[in-house]
């Protein structure tokens, strides 16, 4: 396999009991892309990307981020992945600082004061570092939840639905982050069904329904009109 | 031993990277329980109302208390479980902080390593505190046989400590988590309970450790076996 693949999945088919969330879903993503997974309500998003972050295992098919094999090398591949979902993964009762120190040490990161005002500063938490999450408003947990997302130096970040909950200004905050990611070359994998926003932020797009992936190709850049024809071609 | 110096330096680095972990896990539940004493207030409130209930059940019979004292000190301490097993799922299931932890860890056992001593602490803190009373209420000295009642109540909270977290990281996964939960851990912590029962009594009774020592062997090999089961089949347990 390619040193320069980040993401290469092969058949993956995910089955809840009776009901098959995903049917054979191949997939590859050059280091340092930034793919956009669009598709309705129970097209198989969020189990896609659960597969990717390790938290299921896929019930047929091969995954393997940056070489290795998700599903056998788990405790490789969780290093290098930071995920936002459209759950905060916070812990409501302790403040935003101790909530990033909890998982810096997780990480093992060093110099873990410096990098936690540092993403407090990227995500402007700063002034409420010290204040218990759970009298944040959902925007703010949002923001917080980026902050932990991306604390240990991802290198495959993935956000599920990541536009939930937030205002305007802190969806542009977010592209910004996306934008300034993709140039460090981490590489970066949105599954959402708004088709309206940050379309100009991917280099690929994919549209995924029913537990398949019925489109991928180059971005089509800022033409959202465009783009909804493309997706209501394949969507039905 | 390691013949290859890099194999132990990647099994000693691995080492301190699982003991970090623990700690960190440790030291988040404890700061959260020191903040909000949500878990051990319920705790201690369900063990002195199970206490008191049974003082008034039992009646005033001296002999009758002293056979049923231990057996009501240890339904206490496991009915007090599973309500201290149910809020910790609650908080690690509120905002899904769960995954984010699974996310972070390399070996899912530390998370298992960490819940199980926090569940430990929060009991033994429990016992600590009702004890006395127990004492006071049952007019029984436990001061007489203490060094071998910590023996038997560290054998027996290390099991149920064992076993609830393991049931409790089940029943997470399931939709009816807080019914699941007693389901699933009570019927098999009855015979670590019994073991308990017997062997409490039997000190408060004034026997010593040689003749408790069967009870004692049997929560022994209790807490290993399922301690070695948990660590075998808890990244399993945790996945989706």
């Amino acid at each position: 396999m390619s040193t320069d693949m980040m993401v290469h999945l092969e058949g993956v088919i995910k089955r809840f009991g009776t009901m098959t969330a995903l049917r054979g879903i191949d997939l590859k993503l050059q280091r340092g892309c930034c793919l956009g997974i669009f598709g309705p309500n129970g097209a198989g998003k969020t189990t896609l990307l659960k597969i990717l972050a390790t938290l299921t295992r896929p019930s047929a098919g091969t995954v393997h981020i940056a070489g290795y094999d998700a599903v056998k090398e788990a405790e490789k591949v969780r290093p290098l992945l930071g995920v936002l979902s459209h759950r905060t993964f916070l812990y409501g009762r302790l403040t935003a600082w101790e909530n990033l120190q909890f998982y810096g040490r997780m990480f093992g990161i060093k110099q873990l004061a410096e990098r936690i005002t540092e993403v407090l500063q990227l995500v402007d938490l700063v002034a409420h570092a010290h204040q218990l999450v759970r009298t944040y408003s959902r925007g703010m947990q949002q923001r917080l939840a980026i902050a932990r997302a991306i604390l240990h130096y991802p290198t495959l970040l993935l956000l599920d639905e990541p536009y939930t909950g937030l205002d305007k200004h802190a969806v542009s905050r977010l592209q910004e982050l996306v934008l300034h990611l993709r140039s460090v070359s981490c590489t970066i994998i949105v599954s959402t069904h708004d088709l309206y926003r940050g379309l100009d932020l991917y280099d690929e797009i994919a549209i995924q329904c029913r537990g398949k992936i019925v489109y991928s190709g180059p971005s089509l850049g800022s033409d959202v009109q465009g783009f909804e024809q493309l997706y209501s071609a394949y969507v039905w | 031993m390691y013949r290859d110096s890099n194999s132990f330096i990647a099994l000693m680095s691995g080492s301190k990277v699982f003991l970090q972990q623990v700690l960190a896990l440790l030291a988040k539940d404890l700061k959260t329980e020191r903040r909000t004493r949500e878990i051990f207030t319920s705790m201690f409130v369900f063990a002195v109302l199970v206490l008191v209930v049974f003082n008034f059940a039992i009646g005033a019979d001296p002999e009758l208390i002293r056979q049923v004292a231990s057996g009501v000190v240890w339904i206490a301490l496991l009915f007090a479980t599973v309500l201290g097993l149910q809020r910790v799922g609650q908080l690690e299931s509120e905002e899904d902080s769960l995954q984010g932890v699974l996310l972070a860890l390399g070996d899912r056992s530390a998370l298992f390593i960490a819940k199980m001593i926090a569940q430990m602490l929060y009991l033994m803190v429990v016992v600590i505190c009702i004890l006395p009373l127990c004492g006071i209420w049952f007019r029984i000295n436990f001061i007489a046989c203490l060094g071998e009642l910590c023996l038997a109540f560290a054998l027996g909270i290390l099991g149920l400590s064992i076993v609830g977290t393991l049931f409790s990281m089940i029943a997470l996964h399931t939709r009816a988590c807080e019914v699941m939960l007693p389901v699933l851990f009570l019927p098999v912590s009855i015979p670590l309970t019994i073991a308990a029962v017997y062997a409490t009594a039997q000190l408060i009774d004034g026997k010593s450790l040689s003749d408790i020592s069967d009870y004692l062997v049997f929560m022994g090999v209790f807490d290993v076996v399922f301690f070695v089961l948990t660590l075998i089949v808890f990244d399993y347990i945790v996945e989706d």
